[in-house]
């Protein structure tokens, strides 16, 4: 049953998938806008400022994922995190810069998204990590949203943007682009969300595991109790013949006791009384 | 296939705690004047990178007609890399301040055995 419900599972609900077709769609969104840029006869400078701009987020992503098929980037998976989401925190303060260059509808969106994604990946990766708990992040506004609610706000951002997008482009590169750079920010987007359900899960199954524990401790315990009341009701019995014979034994060591005592008693009062006797006789003879 | 999130689960590495972070950070030490000057002009380039960012912006949209740019954009990578050379700059005079502190140290220790 279990191999089926593996079988079944869609593409886009495993990690594996998804992160390999993040992999191949960043490499071609890479190639594609360095091509376009070629293709143009941009300048060097042009593609140094421009391109590289355009494409050091895509490539950092792309280092961090490629990482994650290897051991080291599986170790050091949560230090990796930080620095994802120190990232996408410059990325939001530079979109914010974006906004005073050119204002308009597509900055604002993208200063929307930017900021959701942040917020949505702090909240999938660095919550139940040691720095999350330290800084209670899980009793932030953050907590608020669920899972669901931030990938359907991410996926609707992203589909207003499109649009704008589909409507600003004046080029087939620049449709080709835009429609890549979507597909790889939802897959994205897919990505935190699974990562999130997953930790959401293993943290319910260690709660059934505690709860199933503290049910079974419960049910030992009546039993175990009953055996201790029974021992304490048996108890009584054993300890009140104990105590009966104690309590006999004590009285008649008592009265050997008292008997002693008694003769004890008796024999000084012999001598007064011969004392008296003879000094009641010396009384006479006087 | 064995799901991605299982095996990271089972190799990760817990992140340090935030208190030997800042432990290691806030312990007492003398600056001299190259150490602090290094820090404040770390401070000023740190700014003067945001600057250079919105100044030089990058184009994210050209039309084809005149090929000029429509819509620009804030140059991040700009900034980065003036933070990345502002820090090895700034790095350089922090190691030449410490280098200094240390030969002071040296020259007293060696005036008192005098």
């Amino acid at each position: 049953m279990m191999e089926q419900n593996k079988k079944e599972k869609d593409w886009f609900d495993s990690p594996n998938i998804v992160t390999y077709v993040i992999i191949g769609l960043l490499i071609i969104l890479i190639l594609a806008s360095q091509s376009f840029a070629i293709q143009n006869r941009l300048s060097f400078g042009e593609i140094f400022r421009s391109i590289i701009n355009h494409n050091a987020i895509y490539f950092i992503t792309l280092i961090y994922f490629v990482l994650l098929r290897f051991k080291i980037g599986k170790k050091y998976f949560d230090y990796l995190n930080v620095l994802m989401a120190i990232l996408y925190l410059l990325l939001s303060f530079a979109s914010v810069f974006t906004i005073f260059q050119s204002f308009g509808l597509a900055s604002l969106l993208n200063l929307a998204l930017t900021v959701v994604l942040t917020l949505y990946f702090i909240y999938a990766f660095i919550c139940n990590t040691v720095i999350g708990k330290e800084l209670k992040i899980s009793n932030t506004p953050l907590n608020e949203i669920k899972n669901q609610q931030y990938f359907s706000i991410i996926c609707v951002l992203l589909a207003l943007i499109l649009v704008v997008d589909l409507i600003a482009a004046t080029d087939f590169e620049g449709v080709v682009i835009s429609l890549l750079e979507v597909m790889y920010q939802v897959l994205f987007a897919r990505y935190i969300y699974l990562y999130k359900e997953y930790s959401d899960t293993k943290a319910k199954r260690r709660k059934e595991s505690l709860k199933q524990e503290e049910v079974v401790e419960e049910k030992e315990e009546p039993v175990m109790e009953k055996e201790e009341k029974t021992n304490v009701e048996e108890a009584p019995k054993e300890e009140k013949t104990e105590k009966i014979t104690e309590v006999k034994i004590e009285v008649e060591e008592t009265k050997v006791e008292e008997g002693k005592q008694e003769e004890e008693k008796e024999e000084p009062k012999k001598p007064r009384t011969r004392k008296k006797k003879e000094e009641d006789k010396g009384d006479e003879v006087k | 296939m064995k799901d991605l999130f299982d095996e990271i689960d089972q190799e990760r590495k817990e992140l340090p705690h935030l208190k030997n972070i800042q432990d290691e950070v806030q312990k007492p030490r003398y600056h001299n004047f190259y150490q602090k000057l290094a820090f404040w002009l770390f401070v000023f380039l740190f700014g003067v990178g945001i600057v250079l960012g919105n100044l030089f912006p990058s184009c994210s949209e050209t039309s084809n007609l005149f090929s000029t740019c429509t819509r620009t954009e804030y140059n991040l990578t700009l900034t980065v890399i003036s933070w990345l050379i502002s820090f090895v700059f700034c790095s350089m005079i922090y190691a030449v301040g410490e280098i200094i502190s240390l030969l002071t140290s040296i020259n007293e220790t060696l005036k008192k055995r005098k």
